[in-house]
Parts: C-alpha cells; structure tokens; sequence
C-alpha cells in the first residue's frame, strides 16, 4: 500500500472571523509566508520521510487551504520534492477552463520529470459560489470537462470541442506529458455514478472520508463496470483520502482527536466538517497499521493522510504535531503497510475491530 | 420502403443534368450551401433546418445514393462531377458544400473538381478514410435509426440507412485508404472542417486526425454526447459550428459574439 501526504498550507494562528468566506482583509502577509515555508519544509521532509506522494488540492477563499490553484503550488513543490510523485488532487475541472488545466498538466509533468498524478475534481458547497458555478449542473460539467481534458492532452493534432458546457474551437496544448499516454489520471468516486464514469474512461477511483462499509460497495461497483469496459482496475487505481491523528498511543490519539471532534481545536474543527465529522485514521501506530489493512482489503492501493491533532500546549502557529505525525506513520505504519503488498483483495469488509476509517 | 417526408420548409424543384432528372429541395435565404446526403436520401436534420435562417441550402438527391438504382457513375469522383454539374445547371457560381457521412467522399471530389466555385467543405461524420480493415458495423442500420428515433428528429428519419444498405455506395466507395483520394485532400485551398461525434460507432472518430494530416489547416471538431449524426443528436451544436465555420470559415476558431454580461 502506498502513502500520500497531503500538505495544506495553513495559515496559521487561525485569523478569526466566522463563516465563509473569512475577508481577506484580515490576511497578514507575513503569517500568510510563513505558511507557505512550513509548507516547503513539510514537502521536503515528506520526500525524506518516504512518503509516495505529496498531494494538492484546490480550495478557495480558506485559510486552512491556502490552495486556490493547487497545481500552481504543486510546481513549486515539485523543486522540492525530488522523488516522491506530485499529487494533485485535484483541480475542480467543473468550473475552470479545461484546456488551462490541460496545458498545466503538461507543465507539471515536464517540471517534475513525469511525477505528475491528477484527480478530476468535482467537489461542492462553498467551492462554487467563489466562482458563481451553477452546483446544479456540476456533475455533467464535471464529465465533460474530464473528457476533454483527457483529449487535450493525449490527441496528436489540433482539434475542437463543441460541448454542451465548453466549446473551444482550437486545441493542442504544449508542452504535452512526459508520461505516456499520460499521467495517473483519477477521478471523484464517492458515488455510484461516478465511479461507473471512471471505469468506463479508464480512470483511477478516488473516494474520500466514507465508510468502508459503504466504498466497499462502490470499488466492488467501479471493477464491475470497468470489466464491462474491457478492463481490470488495479489497488494502484484506487486511492483514498481522510484525516489521521497518530500517537504513540490508542489513548493519547483518542484525546487529541476528541478535543477535535468536540469543536475544541479552531481550524481543525473545519477540516473535520469537511470529512462528515470524523477522523478516518485515529489511534496508535498498531490500530492506524489495522484501519489501513481494513481499507487495502476492500481495494485501496493508495491512502492520502491530513495529519490533525495539535496538542493543547502548542503554539498556534507551530505544525510540530504534523511533523510528529508524518514521521511516527512513516517510522510505524509505512513500513508494514508497504508489506501489504498487492496481493487480491479479501472478499468483502474486514472484520478488524478500528476506531477509525469507519 | 419507408419514405423520408420532407416539410414545407423546404420547396422541390428538379433540374435536368446530363439527360437525369434529379430532385432537389431548397429552403432559406443567403450565401448558397450544397448539401449532400447520405445514404438513403434526402433527409431532414434539425441542425440543418436550424441554418435556413442565414443560408440558402440546396439539397439534391444524389443519383445512387437516393433511393433509385443508378449504374452511371463508377466512383465517387464521377458522383463529384455529376453535382457540378447539377449546380451549374441551378445557376450557383459560388457555394459551399456541407455533406454527410457516406457523400463526404463526394463532396470532397466536389471541391476538387468545382474548385472556382466550392468556398468552403464541411464533412460531417463523414465515411471517407476508413481505417485498413475496418468494415462498417452490420447493425448500423438498426442503431442509425435508433439514434435518430432518439434524437427528436421529426417524423420521416426512418428513412435512414446505412451503407450496408446501399450496393451503389458499397461499388463506388473504393478503398479503405484511397492514396489519390487523399492525395487530392492534399491539394485543396479551401477552407475544410471535419466533425465527428465522440460516441460515432461507425467509424472512429480519431480518423478525423488523418483529415487534419491530409490538410493540415483544415479543422477537426469533436462533438460529444454524439454519436454519427450529430446534426440530429446534438443539433444546436451542430448548427453553431457548421453556422459560424460557413459565416466566418477558418476565423470560426474566434469568439465573435460580444461577452459582456451587462453593458
């Protein structure tokens, strides 16, 4: 099984405010640098620690993800990571110009030496009212804008698109991907229909913060129709995202993550509303290693790790916690999930008893 | 033998070329556009009917692909220079030709032949170049009609066929890959646009990135949500491109509708 890290880039201590979006007036540049560097020092260390990937994701107007163009960011982490794949994931295709994420993807292939991987992203809620997108339409929007951008990126000649969302009369973006005929593509996979459009394009499945129980049915969903596609999915087309607080001990994780369920840690508070309100990873080394099997036996090849759990004496503007928690996994966890290997999955759902991916 | 029913959008008038009869229907008003069927005859496509409001469309039956048996022509080419020949007889100087499918073999000799007259190619879907070994699905006819069942098309599109149904098509087609047809795409200095549905289940659309070889400024549009007949399935999009590539040719690739939202 492989490990991604996802790096959010928050700025740090929490500005206040309430709602979205929070004003940009109460932005402090020097806070807002600051952050981008624990950044560059997280990726890095990522990279060191041995981590597969290092992941990016588009979110606007939050200071807890100061990602509005996650793959502008994943270049500038692709001078720093020098071994780990750069994982955006992803842009909202939904919304933006496909045929610019189209020429970015083969921008950042070419700039990481062809460690690019991308997630077409549909996402939700507060996202489309920063572009005033109509949500209503978003999952068709979604679609075609995979498609397209699939097209631009691998089609030899210039070529037009006259969509029902986009229409571009002239396409042929340079520079084309390193990889052939291009990089680790993915796609939203949390419901059913998205995952029978994935199988039918060939594209890898990404869920996020469910249930096992409930994604189980989904990757058993996504095989079967990628095998009416002509076509097996692999554990390294199938990746899943959610938060993790790791300690040293069950106890110890379980009181940090309850002080972040409980609405007791500003910021963090956010990210778990974003996840359903859960921890998908919570526990000691053991019990994160028994909550990562759960997930490789229904499918996963790929898990991608927020680490939360700040300790109450912290400063705010300190992300030793997240440093803590990239290196105990990869110290505890890596090294025996690794080992899971990719053999078949087991029929049906683990029967671990996990506090987490639940 | 199903009728294809024509309405009164469209006027018929018939020309005498050659010592031939042919049929033809006409409706709209401006600059003159050929436009060549398929297989099967004369067919009414919602996307087309759409262009009435700005062009003149004139619509033969071609000898051979309609309905009636016709032994005069051997190849596609001696089908091109029949249609020049019908257009000259209906006094069009200038036009340009918009044909479908199995008659974009046609059309294109017709731009070579007519090349003083011929303005502009629009080739939609079209059965030309197929890949080496392809042979055209035998259930075609079925999902043809299927397809154009499906796409809100008015009464009268059972009249589709496929070429499987046409021993005129399947004798004059020629070859798979014909090196002197492609050889000619080479040679025209006309504006050229190529649209295929991304769902055509007929031919690949990929081929049409062997058109863009062949006449590398020509322009290959890939409709989606579409399979073979487009000008049916998706007809506002089809009246979009064809409309603005006959209004503006090789500068349809711009924008020239105003964007501003609220002046």
């Amino acid at each position: 099984m492989k490990t991604s890290f996802f790096s959010l880039g928050t700025y740090l201590p929490p500005p206040g405010g309430s709602g979205w979006p929070v004003p940009p007036g109460l932005y402090d540049p020097e806070l807002g640098v600051q952050a981008m560097e624990r950044q560059f020092a997280q990726w890095a260390y990522a990279d060191e620690l041995g981590y597969d990937w290092v992941s990016f994701s588009e979110h606007h107007y939050m200071p807890n993800l100061l990602q509005g163009n996650a793959i502008t960011v994943a270049a500038a982490a692709a001078q720093i990571v020098k071994r780990a794949k750069i994982a955006v994931l992803g842009p909202i295709v939904a919304f933006n110009n496909p045929i610019r994420i189209a020429e970015e993807i083969g921008i950042l292939d070419n700039l990481s030496g062809g460690r690019a991987v991308i997630l077409f992203l549909r996402s939700g809620g507060f996202e489309y009212a920063s572009y005033t997108a109509n949500i209503e339409e978003s999952r068709e929007r979604t679609q075609e804008a995979t498609e397209l951008i699939v097209r631009a990126v691998t089609e030899p000649q210039p070529f037009g698109w006259e969509g029902k969302y986009f229409r571009y009369r002239t396409i042929a973006p340079w520079p084309t991907p390193v990889q052939k005929p291009h990089p680790p593509f993915f796609y939203s996979g949390n419901s059913f229909e998205s995952a029978a459009f994935a199988a039918r394009h060939r594209l890898g499945l990404a869920c996020s913060f469910y249930s096992t129980e409930y994604l189980a049915t989904i990757i058993d969903y996504y095989n079967r129709e990628a095998a009416k596609a002509g076509w097996t999915p692999t554990r390294e087309h199938v990746l899943y995202r959610g938060l993790c607080c790791i300690c040293e001990t069950d106890a110890e994780a379980s009181k940090r993550g309850d002080r972040i369920l409980n609405g007791q840690m500003s910021g963090e508070g956010g990210l778990v509303s974003q996840a359903f309100g859960r921890l998908q990873w919570q526990g000691g080394p053991e019990t994160v290693v028994e909550q990562c099997r759960e997930l490789h036996d229904i499918g996963f090849g790929t898990i991608d790790l927020t680490f939360v759990g700040r300790r109450p004496d912290e400063p705010p503007t300190s992300d030793e916690y997240i440093r803590h928690g990239m290196k105990l996994f990869a110290e505890e966890v890596m090294p025996k999930i690794r080992a899971f290997g990719d053999q078949p999955a087991v029929e049906g759902v683990s029967k671990s008893q996990t506090a987490g991916a639940k | 033998m199903v009728q294809v029913a024509i309405t009164d959008l469209y006027k018929r008038g018939v020309a005498q070329v050659n010592g031939f009869e042919i049929p033809y229907y006409e409706a709209g008003d401006g600059p003159p556009v050929l436009v060549l069927h398929g297989v099967g005859g004369v067919v009414q496509f919602p996307g087309v009917d759409a262009l009435t409001d700005r062009f003149r469309l004139i619509a033969p039956e071609i000898p051979g692909m309609h309905r009636h048996p016709y032994d005069h022509s051997a190849s596609m080419r001696d089908v091109a220079i029949l249609l020049a020949a019908f257009a000259e007889q209906i006094g069009l100087e200038s036009y340009s030709v918009l044909a479908f499918a199995a008659a974009a073999k046609a059309g294109a000799w017709l731009a070579s032949e007519a090349s003083e007259q011929v303005e502009a190619l629009i080739l939609s879907s079209p059965i030309a170049i197929l890949p080496e070994g392809h042979r055209l699905p035998l259930a075609s006819t079925e999902s043809l009609r299927h397809q154009a069942d499906g796409g809100g098309a008015p009464k009268g599109m059972s009249g589709v066929m496929s070429v499987n149904e046409s021993g005129f098509v399947r004798r004059v087609f020629g070859a798979n890959r014909d090196a002197e047809f492609e050889a000619m795409l080479g040679t025209l200095k006309i504006p050229v646009l190529s649209l295929f549905g991304t769902e055509d289940f007929l031919v690949p659309p990929e081929i049409g990135r062997l058109y863009r070889e062949f006449m590398p400024k020509s322009h290959y549009l890939l409709v989606p949500y579409s399979g073979p007949l487009i000008a049916i399935q998706r007809p506002s999009a089809f009246t979009s491109a064809v409309g603005d590539f006959l209004s503006w040719k090789s500068d349809f690739v711009y924008g020239h509708k105003s964007e501003i939202l609220n002046p």
